[in-house]
């Protein structure tokens, strides 16, 4: 019987020129959005090299100069290959990367307004320059056109537009009256319906998915993640965010009103789903957790920089004029005083950011657009969490440099090519893979159990309510 | 008054009164205007308290930097120079309606000699993954969910009619279609109005009784009423825009389901595919250089010179022009060295600054080229339109923000400029020995940020208010037509 | 084959059917008169399961109707005043669709063909889509629905209202069939003439009540036309 209907669907969707147009419109914009999605990989990919191939010359450029210097030509005062002081501060900051993660190419998440190159010397540890074109003001307030968008956001309007009129079309069509006078229950026509969209909406959405991860191939590979781990709940998440707006409008239609009507109810859930609980969400996030202020900061940072400093690096360093001699003790305990100023600021912000981090995560039950945002940037790499990992791996990192070079000031002799060589690298580590499954699982049972309720409510209602013919 | 036009008056009256009732006893529409009113007063006091605290955060940033570079003790003057300082942006016009693109831009220059720093402290990197999703604010309820209640509101108001069959009736007493149209266009708009014009009575309250936040601030750029008047007739037009196309697809439409399904698929189009699809397409057709290839480019040419020229021959040629203005053409060797070495250093920095202009005059042109692209979608989208136009009279987009790192550099230009002539004028025999005090840097110009009026505003934005009057036009036209040739059966 | 006994159905204080008691043997049509709103359409629902009466049982071949729902609708057909099917899909398709929601699955094409084609649609019709049918022909396609399906039990609701004489005409013939075939036919209207025509018996509702039935094989025409207007203007 489910079989019948399923087929009767098939035939009655495929017939009808609107259902065609709008899943034929739908595949473009995610076909648009993956091809975006993969060259904004390749950027970000491309951009990262060059940013590592930069140190890999800046480096050799350096022992080249040592080699020189050990052949005895001049030394330049001011770019001396030999002085552990100025080298870690100055002339070789180390590059840190976070590589896109291994299924980028589907959401551009944070990834537009977090660095993913940051440059380190003994003194700093900032965002490298971008070598991508990077995204401008205007498309970052507009969003990006990624296929996360396409899922998020018009994923469930096409759901609606093939599921709005499920049940309230064949009554004022006038074919429910007939179809019910067979000896088949309302609840059972309804389902074969439904069964049928989810097919179709579950095949569209399976085969869009996978356009991004297919047309960025070549990439995937390089990443050290679980790749299946990742491309499984990528393909659970979506395709359960579809049933669930699917359910939705079985939902709304067992309430027996008009198509009219049910097209404004669904529309409106997908307002309040997609723009208002986030919207409140973000409201709530920045109310409860406001991020501390950087522009404080800046003025903070630069009342801890000690004149004596800036008068240092603006006389020795552009004018070649002989500075006041600043002893490398003297040196590392500016930076040290230094960190101790900032340091306690910094700390702020990165817990401010965790916790507003947990936040959202409790948020995101809230509204399942936010779970498969979210979701999605995790499977993507692209999100907070990743780099917040890459962060602390940063700061790990930073310490060990900033620990290296001490050592070879407070020796007092001159660095070496074995020096050269022993200089810290930075490696990036994927976080553990328990840890994404467990989030994404969690957002998983989440949708499942959504979903479940919404068909539960559905069924009682369409076995409780008599399916009038007429009206 | 004519007896004729006072029973057009009156049928008027008649028409408006009909409309909005059927509106009004609407219990959804209460529903929904409720909802919308709650968003827009969450949106607006969170706008408002968000900017509020963000002037106040930067006057007071603006107010220490200017303190740190006081007492700043006492150097030489270049040093000075190269020590700088900071400037901090102004808070836009009316960022509590719409915050633009101000969440990813920096709001602080370093200002030092020999280089421009690119803005920085912005607040993009503190966004939690929610800002994906666009944030809440007055602009979003204004561009979004009122056409999206206008849909509402009106998609049924001809297929109703004739569904019904009332439209037989109407039509039967021989008003002229335009009057009906505009009956109901009125209707529709007495209805927004219900939810809007208190709106705007209990926002402009608000901001009465809590002038700081809005324009009291004396770190705000001019938040002229004429902006918020402009603003208020923007929207006008844009909400009379979806009024018009909403009465036009009913108009035309066989069905109301029909009337409601295209309509609301030219909202998902026009609100949410175009604004993102024309930003990222107009990225990747008239890309912009990358962050790090400018700074590249300018270190380079600052290193070599530009093409063509090399760096020494045209600071040579600069020293000579100043030299011959300071009288010592060819005889520099009978300068005071001080005034020497501020020469030299002026020449330097007229250099660097060429370059960086040359390098940034590129920049603005790739920028607005993209820029001039992705507003082109307003064409297809009145949302594309309406965008950028209220983010431009807001203060809060790209543009103002180059404006304020193009006067900020200015700023740069001139202190630097300053305390270089300064140095040349006190330094006497040894310059680099010389230490100026606080009395110099009282003097040091201050940071007066452009304050761009109304009519800049809307030359840069004639591409939008091109869009917005012809999708006026193109709509109400087609409103009227439509009820001209409404099929009564 | 038809039964309601004691059959209600009230809205509230509205009472939209009183007390209807009636049977329809196999091989018999029964035709109810009565105005709008008389309780012609509520009884027809209440056989079809599509509402819950209120006391009282419908019965279809000895099954109650609300106990027993599935069972009872595959004995019976259904032919409501407008036949609505997929427009999307051929006359074709639909009979196929609905014959096998039906349980006959098991026709061939055929014999499906052959059924539309008893029904007096063209044959060159029925692989058409739906959407250019007329209402005469989706009516037959309804006819060869309940063929097909080997309904015992017709239930009609208005079928001849709007349709242009010869359709009208057609249609009782093929009804004339369905009786020979010994189905039992309940059909509302408000055509006097055709139900003398085709009736067996006639039944007057009035407000919920069933007044009067009376067989048409005494009555002519104008008596029947006589009655009729006699119980409403009571």
């Amino acid at each position: 019987m489910l079989r019948n209907v399923f087929r009767l669907e098939w035939r009655n969707v495929w017939r009808d020129a609107a259902a065609r147009a709008v899943v034929l419109v739908f595949a473009l914009l995610a076909g648009y959005a993956a091809f975006g999605g993969s060259r904004s990989v390749s950027a970000a990919r491309d951009a990262q090299a060059t940013a590592e191939r930069d140190e890999v010359a800046r480096l050799n450029e350096l022992r080249e100069q040592l080699g020189a210097i050990a052949g005895g030509a001049p030394v330049k005062h001011v770019a001396d290959p030999r002085n552990a002081l100025l080298v870690g501060r100055e002339l070789a900051p180390r590059v840190a990367a976070l590589p896109p993660g291994p299924l980028a190419v589907v959401a551009v998440g944070q990834r537009d307004v977090l660095p993913a190159v940051i440059e380190l010397t003994t003194k700093t540890r900032r965002a490298g320059a971008r070598h991508d074109a990077g995204a401008s003001p205007l498309e970052k307030s507009n969003g990006p056109f990624d296929l996360a968008f396409v899922f998020v956001f018009l994923l469930p309007l096409i759901v609606i537009a093939l599921s709005y009129d499920l049940l309230s079309g064949e009554r004022e069509r006038g074919t429910l009256s007939l179809v019910l006078s067979q000896p088949i229950t309302l609840t059972t026509f309804v389902l074969g319906k439904g069964l049928q969209r989810a097919a179709l909406v579950l095949g569209l959405v399976i085969v869009l998915a996978l356009l991004g991860p297919v047309s960025s191939g070549a990439e995937l590979a390089a990443s050290g993640a679980p790749l299946a781990l990742h491309l499984l709940l990528y393909l659970l998440l979506v395709a359960l965010y579809g049933v669930f707006w699917l359910a939705l409008g079985v939902l709304v239609n067992s309430r027996g009103r008009s198509s009219a009507a049910n097209a404004l109810t669904l529309v409106g859930l997908w307002l309040a789903l997609l723009v208002v609980v986030p919207g409140l969400a973000s409201v709530a996030v920045d109310t409860i957790y406001p991020s501390p202020s950087r522009v404080e900061l800046v003025n903070l940072a630069r009342a801890a920089a000690s004149d004596a400093e800036a008068r240092t690096t603006a006389v020795e360093g552009d004018h070649g004029k002989p500075a006041d001699a600043t002893s490398a003790e003297q040196a590392i305990a500016m930076q040290a005083e230094l960190e101790r100023q900032l340091g306690p600021v910094q700390i702020r912000f990165r817990e401010q950011h965790q916790r507003q981090q947990a936040l959202v995560d409790k948020l995101r039950f809230l509204s399942p657009a936010i779970l498969l945002n979210e979701g999605l940037s995790d499977v993507s790499g692209s999100g907070v969490a990743r780099h917040q990992y890459f962060s602390a791996q940063v700061d790990v990192f930073h310490a060990r440099l900033k620990a290296f070079f001490e050592q070879r000031v407070r020796r007092g002799t001159p660095l070496t090519v074995a020096d050269y060589d022993a200089m810290p690298r930075f490696v990036y580590e994927e976080p553990p893979a328990k840890e994404l499954a467990l989030r994404v699982g969690a957002s998983l049972l989440a949708l499942v159990s959504l979903i479940a309720a919404l068909l539960a409510l559905a069924t009682a209602r369409l076995r409780s309510g008599r399916p009038s013919s007429g009206r | 008054m004519s007896d004729r036009t006072r029973s057009r008056r009156r049928i008027h009256q008649a028409l408006i009164k009909k409309e909005l009732r059927e509106v009004i006893r609407d219990g959804r529409f209460w529903m929904i205007a409720l909802i919308i009113a709650g968003l827009s007063l969450v949106a607006l006091s969170f706008g408002l308290s968000r900017s509020h605290a963000v002037a106040s955060e930067r006057a007071a940033a603006q107010h220490e930097a200017n303190e740190q570079w006081r007492g700043q003790g006492n150097k030489n003057p270049h040093v000075a120079a190269h020590y700088g300082t900071h400037v901090f942006k102004p808070v836009g016009a009316l960022p509590f309606i719409d915050p633009g693109v101000e969440p990813f831009v920096g709001v602080s220059v370093k200002l030092e000699a020999h280089r421009r720093n690119d803005s920085a402290a912005g607040r993009a990197e503190d966004a939690t993954g929610l800002s994906r999703f666009g944030g809440l604010s007055v602009a979003l309820v204004l561009q979004l969910l009122i056409p999206l209640l206008t849909i509402g509101l009106g998609f049924s108001a001809w297929t109703a009619e004739r569904e019904r069959g009332t439209l037989r009736q109407l039509a039967s007493l021989g008003l002229p279609p335009r009057l009906l149209a505009a009956g109901k266009a009125l209707g529709i708009a007495a209805a927004l109005g219900v939810l809007l014009v208190p709106a705007l009575a209990v926002g402009g309250a608000i901001i009465a009784v809590w002038p700081d936040a809005a324009n009291g601030h004396e770190h705000a750029v001019t938040s002229s009423a004429a902006r918020s008047l402009a603003m208020l007739v923007a929207y006008g037009a844009y909400f009379l825009v979806f009024v018009s196309l909403v009465l036009a697809v009913s108009a035309w439409a066989r069905s109301s389901r029909a009337a409601l399904v295209v309509l609301l698929g030219f909202w998902v189009a026009a609100a949410l595919v175009t604004p993102r699809a024309a930003s990222d397409a107009a990225a990747w057709l008239a890309p912009m250089p990358s962050q790090a290839k400018t700074a590249t480019d300018i270190r380079r040419s600052i290193a070599e010179g530009l093409p063509g020229v090399p760096r020494e021959k045209r600071i040579d040629e600069i020293t000579e022009k100043l030299l011959a203005e300071h009288g010592f053409q060819g005889a520099e060797l009978f300068m005071p060295p001080a005034l020497l070495a501020s020469t030299e250093l002026q020449a330097e920095a007229a250099f660097e600054n060429e370059v960086i202009d040359h390098h940034y005059d590129r920049l603005s042109e790739a920028i607005e080229r993209q820029e001039r692209l992705s507003q082109t979608a307003a064409v297809v989208s009145p949302v594309v339109a309406i965008r950028s136009l209220s983010m431009a009279l807001a203060g809060t987009d790209f543009t103002h923000h180059r404006l304020f790192a193009d006067s900020a550099e200015q700023h740069r230009r001139a202190l630097v400029a300053m305390l270089n002539e300064e140095l040349g004028k006190k330094g006497g025999d040894d310059a680099w020995s010389y230490e100026a005090g606080s009395e110099l840097w009282e003097r040091a110009p201050k940071f007066e940020p452009t304050k761009p009026g109304l009519a800049w505003v809307l030359d840069n934005q004639r591409i939008s208010v091109a869009a917005l009057l012809i999708w006026l036009i193109a709509s109400v036209l087609a409103a009227w037509w439509g009820a001209r040739r409404l099929r009564v059966v | 084959m038809l039964e309601a006994v004691d059959l209600a159905k009230h809205y509230g204080d509205l009472v939209a059917l009183r007390g209807l008691s009636l049977t329809v043997e196999p091989g018999e049509v029964f035709c109810l008169l009565g105005a709008n709103g008389a309780g012609k359409t509520t009884t027809i629902q209440l056989f079809l399961g599509f509402i819950a009466p209120t006391s009282g049982s419908a019965r279809i071949g000895g099954q109650d109707v609300a106990t027993h729902s599935l069972e009872t609708k595959s004995k019976l057909a259904y032919i409501p005043e407008n036949v609505m099917l997929y427009p999307n899909l051929t006359g074709f398709e639909n009979l196929e669709f609905f014959a096998t929601l039906a349980g006959r699955g098991d026709l061939s094409e055929a014999d499906l063909r052959e059924t539309l084609k008893r029904a007096g649609l063209a044959t060159e019709a029925a692989d058409r889509r739906v959407g250019s049918y007329s209402k005469g022909m989706r009516q037959k396609v309804g006819i060869a629905l309940a063929r097909a399906k080997d309904a015992r039990v017709l239930l009609l609701d208005e079928p001849t209202s709007g349709l242009d004489p010869k359709a009208s005409n057609e249609f009782s013939e093929l009804l004339e069939q369905v009786r020979e075939d010994g189905v039992a036919v309940l059909m509302a209207t408000h055509d006097i003439f055709r139900s003398k025509e085709v009736g067996d018996r006639v039944g007057i509702m009035k407000q919920g009540e069933l007044v009067a039935t009376m067989g048409t094989a005494e009555l002519s025409h104008t008596d029947l036309e006589r009655v009729y207007l006699e119980h409403m203007h009571e």
